[in-house]
C-alpha cells in the first residue's frame, strides 16, 4: 500500500453521485421557494476577516473559526457563520440600497472541530430593514425547513429580552452571565441552583416551557415584569395555531446577540436543531448601518 | 406507536447502582443483569411504555446521546467533563459520588520552584482546564489505565483523577493536594429528542426523580 495516497482533509468530505442528485433536489424547492418569496440571491466570499467576528459580539467561539493568515499578515477565517458575512455586506456595498433588503443565499460554513474541521451546508434568509412581523418569518421558517426535511420542524421560541432583564436585576459581570447562560443551555438546574443560590426568578422561569399555558405560568411566577416579551411570543403563538411550537424559556441566545425573538427547529433524525434564527438588530449597527434585521438558517444535512 | 425510547447505560463502576434505581423507577431490569451476548435490551415497565437499553463504556455513553442514536444516557459526570458535548444534563442521579482531585506523592512540593509540571491523567482536558486555573505549567501526560503508577514510575508529578475513599492513593503514597470539583453520574438527554418526544422523557425523569426520593 503507497502510504503516499492524498486524502481529504480530516473531517471534509467529498459528495459523489447519487449524493449530489438527491441533495440538488431536494435543494431545488427550497431555493424556488425564497425567489417565489421576493428574496434576492447573495453569495459572499469563502474568506473574511477575522476581525468581523468578534466586531459582531458574534457567539462563536474563536477556537472554532479556521484561520488563514493572508499575504499581508492580516488574519481571516473561512467563512464561520452566514449572517455575520450577509449583515457586512448590507453595511458596505448595499449600503446604498433602499430598504428592506430581502436576501437569501445557500452557502457552507466551515468550523474546526476535534482534530479536523467540519463543513456544514446552509441555505436561509435575512430581512435588512423594513417591517416584518414575527409569524411571518416563522411561517417561512417552517415552510422551508419542510420543504428540505419532508416533515413538519417542531419550533422552540423565546424572546432575548427575557433572559437580558433577569440578569440585568442580577446585576452579573459578563463571565457569571456566561456561565448562568451555559448552564441554562444545558437545561442543567441543578448546578444552576447551586452556583447562583439567590437568583429565584432565573431559577424557577428556565424550568417553564410549553404553549399558551407556559406565558401565563411565567407571568406568575416571576416578580419582575416581563410584560412586553411576554406579549410579544403571545402574539406570536397565537397567530400559528397550526405549527408544533413551543416556548421554552430556557433557550439560551449567545449575550447579546439576539434582541427580540429567536428560535430552533428540530426534526426526526437529526441530533441538533436544524433550524435557527431570530432578530438581530444590534449587529448592523456595530457595522456602520442602523437596521432592524431578522434571518435564519437551515442546515441542510 | 412510536420506537421505545433508547438509554445509553455506562458499565463499570455505575452500572449496579444505575441498574437498582431503574428498578425502583418500576423497569423490569432482569436483561441487563444477565446481558448475555446482547447489546440490545428491552426493560418492560408495568405502567408505562418500555425502555430499550444499551449498556457501552463510559465516553461512548455521551458520544450515543450527543449524535442523537440515544435520547438518553447515564454517565458520571468525569466523562461529562471531559468530553462535552451537545446535550442537556438534566438530573443529578447523586450515584457514585466521588471528586476529581490533584494528587502528588508525600513531600512533594508541586507549587513551589520553577519548570513545568508533568501531570499524569484520564482526563486531559479537564486536567489542562483546572491546572491553568491554579496558573500552573502543566504537561499533560494521558494514561488509560492506573494513574496512581505514573509518580512511582517517575513519568510524572502529580496525577489528576476521580477519588472515591482515597484508599488507592494512601497505599500508593500519594496525598491530595486540591480538590477539585464534586462528581456522581448525570442523566443526559439528546436535544432534539427532548423535544419531539418531551412528554415521554419528563414522565422517565419524573419515575426516576421518584425513585431516588424513596431511597
Amino acid at each position: 500500500m503507497r502510504e503516499t495516497l492524498i486524502r481529504t482533509p480530516e473531517g471534509m468530505r467529498d459528495t459523489l453521485f447519487d449524493e449530489c442528485a438527491a441533495r440538488r433536489g431536494r435543494e431545488a424547492g427550497l431555493f424556488s421557494l425564497f425567489q417565489s418569496r421576493g428574496f434576492q440571491e447573495v453569495s459572499t466570499p469563502v474568506l473574511e476577516r477575522y476581525e468581523l467576528f468578534p466586531r459582531i459580539g458574534s457567539p462563536l467561539s474563536e477556537e472554532t473559526m479556521v484561520k488563514v493568515i493572508g499575504r499581508d499578515g492580516r488574519i481571516c477565517v473561512l467563512r464561520p457563520d452566514n449572517t455575520a458575512p450577509i449583515a457586512r455586506l448590507a453595511a458596505t456595498r448595499l449600503q446604498n440600497e433602499p430598504l428592506p433588503l430581502k436576501l437569501w443565499y445557500t452557502q457552507p460554513v466551515f468550523r474546526a472541530q476535534g482534530d479536523g474541521f467540519c463543513e456544514i451546508r446552509q441555505a436561509g434568509v435575512e430581512i435588512i430593514g423594513g417591517k416584518v412581523r414575527n409569524y411571518n418569518i416563522l411561517n417561512l421558517a417552517c415552510e422551508a425547513t419542510g420543504h428540505y426535511y419532508g416533515q413538519t420542524p417542531h419550533i422552540e421560541v423565546s424572546h432575548a429580552d427575557i433572559l437580558q432583564t433577569l440578569f440585568g436585576h442580577m446585576k452579573l459581570d459578563v463571565t457569571r452571565k456566561e456561565r448562568a447562560l451555559s448552564l441554562i443551555g444545558r437545561k442543567n438546574f441543578a448546578e444552576l441552583g447551586d452556583e447562583f443560590p439567590d437568583a429565584a426568578d432565573l431559577l424557577k422561569l428556565v424550568r417553564i416551557s410549553g404553549g399558551l399555558e407556559a406565558l401565563d405560568e411565567a407571568a406568575e411566577t416571576v416578580s419582575i415584569s416581563l410584560d412586553r416579551p411576554l406579549k410579544i411570543l403571545r402574539n406570536l403563538l397565537q397567530k400559528l395555531p397550526d405549527k408544533q411550537i413551543t416556548v421554552d424559556f430556557a433557550l439560551a441566545p449567545s449575550l447579546g446577540y439576539y434582541t427580540g425573538v429567536f428560535f430552533r427547529g428540530y426534526v426526526d433524525g437529526a441530533a441538533g436543531a436544524v433550524l435557527s434564527g431570530g432578530w438581530y438588530s444590534n449587529l448592523l449597527g456595530l457595522l456602520g448601518r442602523e437596521a432592524l434585521a431578522v434571518g435564519f438558517a437551515i442546515h441542510l444535512e | 406507536m412510536d420506537n421505545p425510547i433508547r438509554i445509553a447505560l455506562a458499565k463499570g463502576r455505575l452500572e449496579k447502582q444505575c441498574r437498582a434505581l431503574l428498578v425502583r423507577a418500576g423497569y423490569d431490569c432482569a436483561a441487563l443483569e444477565s446481558p448475555g451476548r446482547r447489546l440490545i435490551h428491552t426493560l418492560p415497565h408495568a405502567k408505562a411504555a418500555p425502555l430499550e437499553a444499551v449498556l457501552s463504556k463510559a465516553p461512548d455513553v455521551v458520544t450515543y446521546v450527543s449524535r442523537g442514536v440515544c435520547a438518553l444516557g447515564v454517565a458520571g459526570k468525569d466523562t461529562i467533563m471531559e468530553q462535552g458535548g451537545p446535550f442537556y444534563e438534566m438530573l443529578d442521579l447523586k450515584l457514585g459520588a466521588c471528586r476529581f482531585a490533584l494528587a502528588a506523592p508525600e513531600g512533594t512540593a508541586f507549587f513551589g520552584g520553577a519548570g513545568h509540571k508533568r501531570i499524569a491523567t484520564k482526563y486531559p482536558d479537564v486536567a489542562r482546564r483546572f491546572l491553568s486555573g491554579l496558573g500552573v505549567d502543566a504537561e499533560i501526560i494521558r494514561i488509560e489505565g492506573s494513574c496512581e503508577l505514573a509518580p512511582l514510575l517517575g513519568l510524572a508529578d502529580a496525577i489528576v483523577d476521580i477519588v472515591e475513599t482515597g484508599d488507592t492513593l494512601r497505599e500508593n503514597g500519594l496525598v491530595i493536594l486540591k480538590e477539585m470539583f464534586p462528581l456522581s453520574a448525570r442523566l443526559i438527554v439528546n436535544v432534539a429528542a427532548y423535544k419531539l418526544r418531551r412528554g415521554e422523557i419528563d414522565c422517565f425523569i419524573e419515575a426516576l426523580k421518584g425513585a431516588m426520593a424513596s431511597c
